[in-house]
């Protein structure tokens, strides 16, 4: 009984070295890094496709949102312009036209196209702000569209194409 | 029960159908504001992945001058208008145009070496990286990030200067006083700066006053416009007022002030 005693004793023993021993090997630190460049992130509503004017005030009836985005330290502004090129005046940026190439276009709409979130804009070839992140962060303003018709606009189908920017405020 | 089931999963389907899928893009590498030694080589990083999406997007990048109107919005130059402090003649972007894979990315290298004879102060341009939008709907959108590029010639003199002009004060619609300036950047850098207008009556007491920060950079040669309502509720007596406007670094180092009187 004895031996099985001391037995035990030293299978303890040796097991309790080796697993110090074990211990000492595994101590450390590993440092890890890792790199989050600044970035922003922009997301234009969904097309429209489905919006009937009629004389007078038009608001587009559907539902449609921005996202922005951003880890910089700052204001991150959205912004909006009219994307097309190439009009021929008495044409401009800004209004809709009878042709998505605003060179093949036959009428044009006399009064802007007018985007708005937190401010109201009237769409031309500069850009405007409608809206500025206080990023970091990400917000998903609504997004509205409005359209003046006049009584000497010409019945057509109009299209637009709209640039949402997203930009830091240097 | 399976044909309403039916019925709904079509319904939910056209209505997929008529959504038309958001572009949208994301941009590391957003600004690039440093300062350059003459003869020095930039290279600047601008990587692009497209959101969401199951279809290849197609991305243009372009770089150009601009200059800011008198809200601080910015407006491009076209590429065959020469434009002051313009960093674009001796910048470029490559590629102009690719076609970002689902779950890929594309990098665009804004790169160029800066001129010997550069001059002084800043040199700017403005990075547009767009998607290319689809032309098949009545309206349809793209998505855009501008990377602005600020550069500061390194050992250059950097002058920090501005001009008010065109100081008036009208009455507004609701008894107050309208004040309008403008500020000029006479200056060959950029800096924010903020506007202010003092209300004093003939006593010199303070009536009221007003603050107009820039918002962007006011850039050099470009004119800001600044404009307070003052006094609004305030039933004003008799007598000669006089606004003081001042236009301020954020670090509170005076651009100018400029004084007026106004007869109520």
């Amino acid at each position: 009984m004895r031996k099985i005693d001391s037995g035990i004793c030293l299978t303890i023993l040796v097991a309790a070295t080796l697993m110090g021993t074990g211990s000492a090997q595994v101590t450390g630190t590993t440092q890890v890094a890792a790199q989050f460049p600044q970035y922003i992130s922009v997301t234009a509503p969904a097309g429209i496709t489905d919006w009937v004017l009629n004389v007078g005030a038009n608001s587009y009836p559907g539902s449609r949102t921005a996202t922005i985005a951003s880890n910089y330290d700052g204001d991150v502004a959205m912004r909006v312009r009219d994307a097309r090129t190439g009009f021929v005046a008495p044409m401009v940026a800004g209004r809709m036209t009878s042709n998505t190439a605003p060179a093949a276009a036959n009428y044009q709409l006399e009064n802007p196209l007018q985007v708005g979130a937190a401010t109201i804009a009237s769409l031309s070839g500069t850009a405007a702000t409608i809206h500025t992140l206080n990023a970091p962060g990400r917000d998903q303003p609504a997004v509205t569209f409005d359209q003046q018709v006049t009584y000497t606009d010409y019945a057509a189908d109009y299209y637009m194409t709209i640039t949402f920017i997203g930009t830091v405020v240097v | 029960m399976k044909s309403r089931l039916s019925i709904s999963a079509c319904l939910l389907l056209l209505v997929i159908l008529a959504m038309e899928p958001a572009s949208g893009i994301t941009v590391s590498g957003i600004a690039l504001v440093t300062d350059v030694s003459p003869g020095e080589q930039i290279v600047y990083n601008m990587t692009a992945t497209a959101d969401d999406v199951s279809e290849p997007v197609d991305v243009t990048a372009h770089i150009t001058a601009f200059t800011h109107n008198l809200i601080g919005e910015r407006v491009p130059i076209p590429d065959n208008e020469t434009a002051p402090y313009t960093a674009r003649d001796f910048l470029k972007v490559t590629p102009e145009r690719a076609t970002i894979e689902p779950g890929g990315e594309v990098v665009f290298v804004l790169e160029g070496i800066v001129p010997e004879d550069v001059g002084d102060g800043l040199r700017y341009a403005l990075v547009r990286i767009s998607t290319v939008p689809s032309g098949n709907e009545t309206i349809e959108f793209a998505s855009e990030v501008d990377v602005p590029v600020f550069l500061t010639i390194a050992g250059s003199e950097i002058i920090s200067r501005g001009e008010i002009s065109d100081l008036n004060v009208s009455e507004g619609d609701d008894e107050g006083l309208v004040v309008t300036f403008l500020f000029t950047n006479t200056g060959n850098h950029y800096c924010k700066a903020e506007g202010t207008a003092v209300l004093k009556d003939d006593e010199g007491n303070v009536i009221d006053e007003g603050s107009h920060p820039s918002g962007s950079s006011v850039l050099p040669s470009t004119t800001r416009q600044c404009v307070f309502e003052l006094a609004k509720e305030v039933d004003l007596a008799p007598g000669t007022y006089t606004v003081e406007a001042t236009v301020a670094k954020t670090d509170g180092t005076v651009l100018d002030t400029e004084v007026t009187t106004v007869e109520i």
